[in-house]
């Protein structure tokens, strides 16, 4: 059944249900029509809609039903090969009890635990228990339609166009324990199988400490079981504000040989010539914030070290400004530091917007200028200006067009108009559309 | 083969009615399903709350941490934010980028504003690392019309 269907039917029997409870429904309707061009100047005029609600109180104040997805049709020529096409983002029901931070999701659904970041069609399940543990489980079959898998357990090439991660099967769980306000520390598992072998198998920590108001460590480290080795750590510690200065430091490191196992894409499949697949890069990084008022003063510094490629570095600046009345502006200047000249780019942005009683306009500029030429151009430039207009307290109409210039476009402009609705209905108690 | 499967059954079970005997000794009352108070995008938490809660300030760093809170207590984010709100960017499969959606947000960071096909040649070889949550397992469709 195609979204469009899927979500009137839907509509339609919350709708109906509502006769019988106090049914709420709440949701975004987002039309967009783009205008743009392809590299061969074929032009496109794709229309999206994207709807999203969430219906509660189903016969119970504890169940609920959430929904999200979009639909594409082209008005002139076809994008990425297809005149029409749809996602179905999620469309779960859920049961949340009163207590214990209990839930029960059961459909298309997002999992986010601890190291597990997935999307599923199953059941998504959570709950508090005693002695500040936290039990979480979730299984089900992966969603993810394009794209054939690259390498199979631990990495192993397959053939391409072999196989897809369409009828895998995925499950796995978190623990967690923590005590509110000072920690919180978990252990994930999770395990993919395709066609009856392991394809992820994966375990994970993640950390929240917080010992004082003005520090806190946050983390999470990635081991991949099929390789036996660390795939990645990734922490951040946050210090501050003191008098309105506050440090930010980042930590990461990757290994390239368990970390990038499982992919759908020949993007991560390295070429040792450009990238060699037994790298590691480890990432120490640190941000400087100083605000004064509505202003933020940043500046910013990341080094990439590197076990067989040369080092790297990106740092630079930023000033930000965001008033009270919907006002705001800011100008960012960085460089990419990379091994060679191919690596290497100045990176300018400046953004101004200004919203009025029911009108509001940006502007945005972006400059990047290479210092190896690309195609020729070692300047890359783009300008948006945008605009709305509240049509009502739930309707906005807006507006943007994007002129670039770049080392695949000579001159590019593109276009998008946009019209959000938001609905808020409860049919049960107030008998229609609430204000 | 059979008593693989029992012993399986039997573990599911025990470890579901310890789950449930656990769940039944809880007393704490669920987080609100949402915030009492309607907020201002990016809000700073810290002008109400001077707990934990404060260190929830959306600021200019938030777009780098925020999977950090989203991985231990995404109850939290859903206190004001729907489920799509997460989709515009983590998707399963997405044709219309993030900054083209909301060119009138030039305040939240948004992954490729303006020429990103050039620079992402450079960003991916710096660290391929930063486009593989999005686009490692899934929403490849933009990658897949180079990277067959």
């Amino acid at each position: 059944m195609s979204i469009p269907r899927l979500a009137a039917l839907m509509v339609f029997l919350l709708s109906f249900a509502s006769a019988a409870s106090a049914l709420e429904i709440t949701g975004q309707s987002r039309s967009y029509l783009q205008s743009r061009e392809e590299w061969d100047s074929t032009q496109l005029l794709p229309f999206y809609e994207y709807l999203n609600f969430k219906a509660e109180d189903l016969g119970s104040q504890n169940i609920s039903f959430h929904f999200g997805g979009w639909y594409r049709y082209d008005l002139e020529n076809e994008s990425f090969g297809t005149k029409s096409t749809s996602d179905l983002q999620y469309a779960y029901l859920s049961y949340k009890p009163d207590k214990g931070n209990a839930f029960l999701n059961i459909g298309r659904l997002y999992v986010n635990e601890g190291t597990a970041s997935e999307i599923v069609d199953g059941a998504y399940g959570r709950t508090d228990l005693m002695g500040g543990l936290t039990v979480a489980a979730f299984g089900g079959s992966p969603v993810s339609p394009q794209g054939t898998i690259i390498s199979g357990s631990g990495g192993t090439p397959v053939p391409p166009g072999s196989d897809t991660r369409q009828d895998d099967t995925l499950y796995g769980g978190r623990l967690s324990q923590g005590f509110p306000g000072l920690y919180r520390i978990g252990f994930t598992y999770l395990l993919e199988k395709n066609d009856g072998t392991d394809f992820r198998k994966e375990e994970g920590l993640d950390l929240w400490f917080r010992p004082i108001d003005k520090a806190e460590l946050q983390g999470k480290s990635l081991y991949n079981a099929l390789t036996s080795d660390w795939a990645q750590h990734n922490y951040y510690l946050t210090l501050g504000p003191f008098s309105d200065i506050s440090f930010r430091t980042i930590y990461t490191y990757t290994s390239y040989k368990d970390y990038f196992t499982t992919a759908t894409t020949t993007a991560f499949k390295f070429d040792p010539t450009i990238i060699d697949p037994n790298e590691k890069l480890s990432t120490i990084g640190e941000e400087v914030a100083f605000n004064i008022g509505k202003t933020t003063l940043s500046a910013d510094y990341k080094k990439y070290n590197y076990d067989i490629a040369g080092d790297a570095s990106y740092y630079g600046g930023k000033v930000a400004f965001a008033g009270a009345q919907n006002i705001g502006a800011g100008l960012s200047v960085h460089r990419m530091d990379g091994q060679t000249d191919q690596l290497k780019y100045y990176e300018y942005r400046l953004y101004g917007y200004k919203k009025f009683d029911k009108t509001d306009i940006t502007v945005d500029l972006l400059t990047v200028a290479y210092d190896e030429e690309i195609n020729g151009v070692k300047n890359a430039y783009s300008a948006s200006l945008a605009g709305g207009y509240a049509l009502s307290a739930k309707a906005r109409l807006a507006a943007d067009v994007e002129y670039s210039k770049d080392p695949y476009f000579d001159k590019d402009v593109r276009g998008l108009v946009k019209l959000v609705y938001n609905f808020d209905i409860e049919p049960g108690t107030k008998g229609g559309n609430k204000q | 083969m059979k008593n693989v499967f029992i012993k399986l059954l039997a573990q599911a079970i025990l470890a579901v009615a310890l789950t449930a005997a656990l769940f039944a000794c809880v007393q704490t009352a669920s987080i609100a399903k949402k915030h009492p108070m309607e907020v201002e995008a990016m809000p700073i938490c810290a002008d109400c709350h001077t707990d934990w809660r404060a260190s929830l300030n959306h600021t200019s760093d938030f777009s780098t941490r925020h999977k950090f809170y989203a991985a231990q207590q995404k109850q939290v984010c859903d206190l004001c934010h729907a489920e799509a709100f997460c989709a515009d960017c983590h998707a399963n499969k997405e044709e219309l980028k993030p900054s083209d959606k909301y060119k009138d947000s030039p305040e939240r960071t948004m992954p490729h504003r303006g020429d990103y096909l050039t620079q992402h040649r450079i960003d991916g070889r710096i660290n391929p690392a930063s486009c593989f949550p999005c686009h490692g397992r899934e929403n490849n469709e933009r990658c897949k019309e180079c990277h067959r």
